[in-house]
């Protein structure tokens, strides 16, 4: 466990007055706070951190007990026991502010804990309720599993929970379940669980929005005097006419045939198929003696 | 569905707040107030917002008129994401 300088995070000198430390927070808390710094884990630790140096230098007890002992906190908390065990008294109670945020580890540090014992305890607006940290957890899915409407069952801290996932949820689409966040603090509500959906690419089917893009293969005789293509999609073989001097990587469209569209049953984007032509291969002396005097006829 | 209400007073009792802070919000634009038989409410699927305001206001005692500059700001963070989200995928389409 390494020792924390709390006076090196909050950007003061040992000397500061209780009005260097609430400006040197505030200003920092402004910078780190994670509802001005959505989806920062980075930003989301720093504020921690300065939360947790303001916890300390702003309460005249804790900092003169960090100030006495900060240094040689191993030693200070086995004076801390005997104390106690002396005084027979708790020292600190109380409740922790809400400040948002990922995860549900503890806001403080080991070096804190080790110091101080449990959470500090701050008066203020809050006090008596506080809700539970919000969570942020990621749910993979491939593509074909967002195609329809399917239930799921997450594991959280190892309590399950069963989801209904609607067909046509997008890539890094987040969606909220209530009161699964951390638990309240005194009787506070729960946080929420935030669950964003990362959708996998498919080898075959690239999403943009609620419409899908394809290829399909057609041999150069379907390209050059049409006819038909089986074309895979996401529901099913699809059978397509294949107009007579389809170029190479012509691009068709089938409508309805794309991703449904989330939450509005029975609509679905488009399906765009790039025709990729194949050339005969290996060919015998008969093709390319045809071949020959086809290319004389042009 | 029916939206579901919470009342002003008790929002601002929960988080210790005054009630005149919640109608100064309402009176900038930030949120809106539901007036009925003489109750006035908020919505419950405004609070997750509303309380990030709060949180604004009281911990790092941003005003209203700043909080509502973070809060365009935010959508505009929010909305450029989206939109580097789609221009990825459509790069991603020209390996097809």
């Amino acid at each position: 466990m390494e020792y924390v300088d709390y006076y090196k995070i909050l950007g003061l000198d040992k000397n500061a007055s209780t009005d260097d430390i609430k400006k040197a927070y505030r200003k920092l808390a402004r910078k780190y706070h994670p509802d001005v710094n959505p989806n920062n884990k980075e930003a989301n630790k720093k504020f921690q951190e300065i939360n947790e140096a303001n916890e300390v230098l702003s309460d005249p007890e804790k900092r003169k007990k960090y100030d006495q002992y900060g240094k040689d906190w191993q030693h200070a908390e086995q004076f801390e026991k005997a104390r106690q065990q002396q005084q027979r008294q708790r020292t600190y109670s109380g409740g922790e502010e809400y400040f948002g945020g990922a995860g549900g580890e503890s806001t403080f540090s080991d070096f804190f804990e080790s110091l101080f014992g449990g959470m500090g305890g701050k008066s203020g607006r809050r006090e008596s309720k506080f809700r539970g940290q919000d969570f942020s957890a990621e749910l993979h899915l491939h593509l074909r599993e967002a195609y329809a409407t399917h239930q799921r069952t997450i594991t959280l801290d190892g309590k399950n929970i069963r989801i209904t996932i609607p067909a046509g949820v997008e890539d890094g689409q987040k969606i909220r379940l209530k009161g699964y966040g951390a638990p309240g603090v005194n009787g506070g509500p729960s946080g929420d669980l935030y669950i964003t959906f990362v959708i996998q690419d498919d080898p075959q089917f690239k999403r943009l929005g609620n419409d899908l893009y394809t290829t399909a293969e057609i041999d150069l005789y379907t390209a050059v005097l049409g006819g038909e293509a089986a074309v895979d999609t996401l529901s099913g073989k699809l059978k397509l006419k294949v107009p007579a001097g389809t170029q190479n990587d012509t691009r068709t469209r089938v409508r309805g045939k794309g991703f449904p569209v989330y939450k509005k049953e029975g609509e679905f984007g488009d399906l765009y198929i790039t025709y990729q032509v194949r050339l005969p291969a290996n060919l015998s002396d008969k093709e390319k003696q045809l071949f020959t005097e086809l290319s004389k006829l042009r | 569905m029916e939206e579901q209400l919470i009342l002003v007073q008790e929002f601002c009792t929960h988080h210790h707040i005054e009630t005149n802070f919640i109608y100064s919000l309402r009176d900038y634009g930030l949120i809106d107030v539901i007036s009925n038989e003489g109750n006035e409410f908020l919505s419950a699927d405004k609070l997750n917002q509303l309380e990030k305001i709060v949180r604004l206001h009281y911990d790092l005692d941003v005003n209203v008129e700043g909080i509502d500059v973070i809060l365009h700001l935010l959508q505009q963070l929010e909305n450029a994401e989206h939109e580097m989200h789609k221009l990825k995928s459509q790069l991603k389409l020209s390996h097809l």
